[in-house]
């Protein structure tokens, strides 16, 4: 039985959710990410424990989407998730933001086979494929990868899209008529990283806040002294 | 009151706890030159990479070193600006989420105030008001200060920081990033009557400075030699003095326009030996008191940060709850409240 605090920072829509298994609730709040973005998600974690009135200190681990996305995005999830672990003395589990968004796939529309493209900026893509079967568990299909648009490859068959990837790049992507696109997705995926996280926190897995880092995918960064 | 300090503007995470009553009592820093090293320069990206991998092993340190637990903390102090904006959010992020779930104010805090206060961690701290001069990689400016909070600006550099041409020189030399305090070293067993360098704006009025001819009057210089070891210590000797000449001018015009005694120097630069030998001597030979930061203050810190939180938080206690970053943040734009 698990109360779990998760948080999405790093898509085109910042997400907060408290879900709880014992009553079987989520409660959640979003809102499109805009410069400044940290401060919208603590106000949304402090309407949330307002709204469903559930003391800090009874979150029994703090979920965040840790990539791949914009680093900056992605460390401002990290640093609050770090802070918040830190400051209640509870553990982190973080979700990849890919299976953040097969999961959703699966839970709204209950296609199980997605392929997730995401803007990589600099004309790239970040790319993988997932399986879900069940809410809570989405299981990897393929590398995680970082490539352009038109590197990308999948095995034939129907696969669901989801990711801003696949409009930001639309024209370059390799054409595939089986494949069938249903949006960015990240509108209210905290959801799904709560979902995820569950099976994580139930199994004992879930890590000291030190943990709640980033994963880049990208790890070939500009180096240009300043 | 128990003020945790952090700072993450740049290539170091520091931690500190200040006690209201007892002082500083632990501060913990990780400095990034062994990462940026080989870039010949601070990467943002990388610093803010390991921003977030080390901020938080930092405070588990910072609490066990000064024996307390996280909930005998009054107030977080980070620092907000200036600097390097995705390194700032780190340490943004990390404090104002740790201020949120223990219910206690997160206060943002200007890097170079804190810079300016820094001396008064000392046994032998200055008293308002005071001219203070800022030098550092990033910034070289005289501020008089008549309290926290009341700054104005008599002067800055119109292009390089002092610490920056220090660097660059260095680079120039053939030294290592970073750069500053090798060329200190070489100078050490500099000749100081082979060459005189320019001091730069010293013939006009004002208290501005300007670092960026010398840099070049130092490689011209250099590349009139065999540019073998002496030539470098000569080189290295020449610029050290003629820059910390210039500093010991402008101050003393600072001093004598305000008519002040006592002068702050404050600043990654402010560590350098031979500008504190020549402030001393300076000092004794004068009425006016100078006063440095121990050496460990001199670079960034979070002592420094949670000093400033301190003395930010008993003006205003109610100033809380923080905002967002400014990479670009004039000191004069700060008031008292």
């Amino acid at each position: 039985m698990s109360r779990i605090l998760a948080i999405n920072s790093a898509s085109d829509f910042c997400s907060v959710t408290i879900s709880d298994t014992d009553t079987v609730t989520t409660t959640t709040r979003s809102a499109p990410t805009e410069r400044g973005h940290g401060d919208a998600v603590l106000a949304m974690i402090d309407q949330i424990l307002q709204e469903t009135n559930y003391a800090k200190t009874s979150i029994d681990a703090l979920a965040f989407a840790c990539g791949p996305g914009a680093f900056t995005s992605l460390r401002i999830g990290a640093g609050i998730t770090q802070g918040l672990a830190v400051g209640i003395d509870r553990p982190v589990v973080p979700i990849s933001s890919l299976a953040m968004l097969a999961h959703g796939v699966y839970r709204q529309h209950q296609r199980q086979r997605t392929l997730v493209a995401i803007d990589a900026r600099m004309g790239q893509v970040y790319f993988a494929a997932y399986e879900t079967a069940v809410i809570g568990d989405s299981q990897l299909v393929s590398e995680v990868r970082v490539c352009d648009p038109v590197e990308l490859t999948w095995s034939k068959g129907a696969w669901t899209t989801v990711g801003n990837g696949w409009q930001v790049y639309a024209d370059e992507i390799p054409p595939d008529s089986a494949l069938k696109y249903i949006g960015g997705g990240a509108e209210d995926s905290a959801i799904d990283v709560a979902c995820l996280a569950e099976k994580i926190v139930k199994e004992g897995k879930a890590l000291p806040a030190e943990f709640a880092l980033p994963v880049y995918v990208r790890d070939r960064v500009v180096h240009q002294a300043c | 009151m128990l003020i945790l300090g952090i700072e993450t503007s740049c290539d170091e995470t520091g931690l500190a706890l200040y006690d209201s009553e007892q002082g500083l009592l632990a501060h913990c820093l990780h400095s990034q030159i062994d990462l940026h090293q080989e870039h010949g320069g601070v990467v943002p990206e990388l610093a803010s990479r390991d921003h977030v991998r080390r901020i938080t092993p930092l405070f588990n340190e910072v609490l066990s070193a000064a024996n307390r637990q996280r909930a005998d903390i009054s107030a977080i102090a980070y620092t907000a600006g200036p600097g390097l904006i995705g390194a700032l959010l780190v340490g943004a992020s990390f404090a104002r989420s740790l201020a949120f779930a223990l219910d206690i104010p997160a206060l943002p805090i200007h890097h170079m105030e804190a810079h300016l206060l820094a001396p008064m961690l000392e046994e032998q701290a200055p008293t308002f008001p005071f001219v203070a001069l800022l030098v550092s990689g990033g910034h070289t400016q005289l501020v008089r200060v008549d309290g926290i909070g009341e700054y104005e600006l008599m002067g800055e550099s119109v292009d390089d920081a002092a610490g920056e041409a220090f660097d660059k020189t260095a680079k120039m030399l053939g030294l290592d990033y970073p750069g500053g305090p090798a060329l200190a070293k070489l100078a050490v067993d500099g000749n100081p009557d082979r060459f005189r360098f320019p001091r730069p704006m010293t013939n006009r009025p004002g208290c501005d400075f300007s670092f960026s001819g010398l840099k070049t009057h130092s490689l011209t210089t250099f590349r009139k030699t065999d540019g073998n070891d002496q030539d470098k210590r000569d080189v290295a000797r020449a610029f050290e003095d003629a820059v910390v000449d210039t500093l010991l001018i402008k101050c003393r015009r600072a001093l004598d326009a305000t008519q002040l005694k006592q002068l702050v120097i404050a600043g990654g630069v402010s560590a350098n030996h031979s500008l504190r030998q020549r402030f001393a001597d300076y000092s004794q030979q004068s009425s006016v008191e100078v006063y440095f930061p121990r050496n460990e203050f001199c670079t960034d810190n979070g002592a420094m940060i949670a000093y400033a939180g301190f003395r930010r938080f008993e003006l205003n206690p109610n100033a809380s709850n923080g905002t967002d970053v400014r990479p670009r943040w004039p000191l004069s734009e700060l008031s008292v409240a």
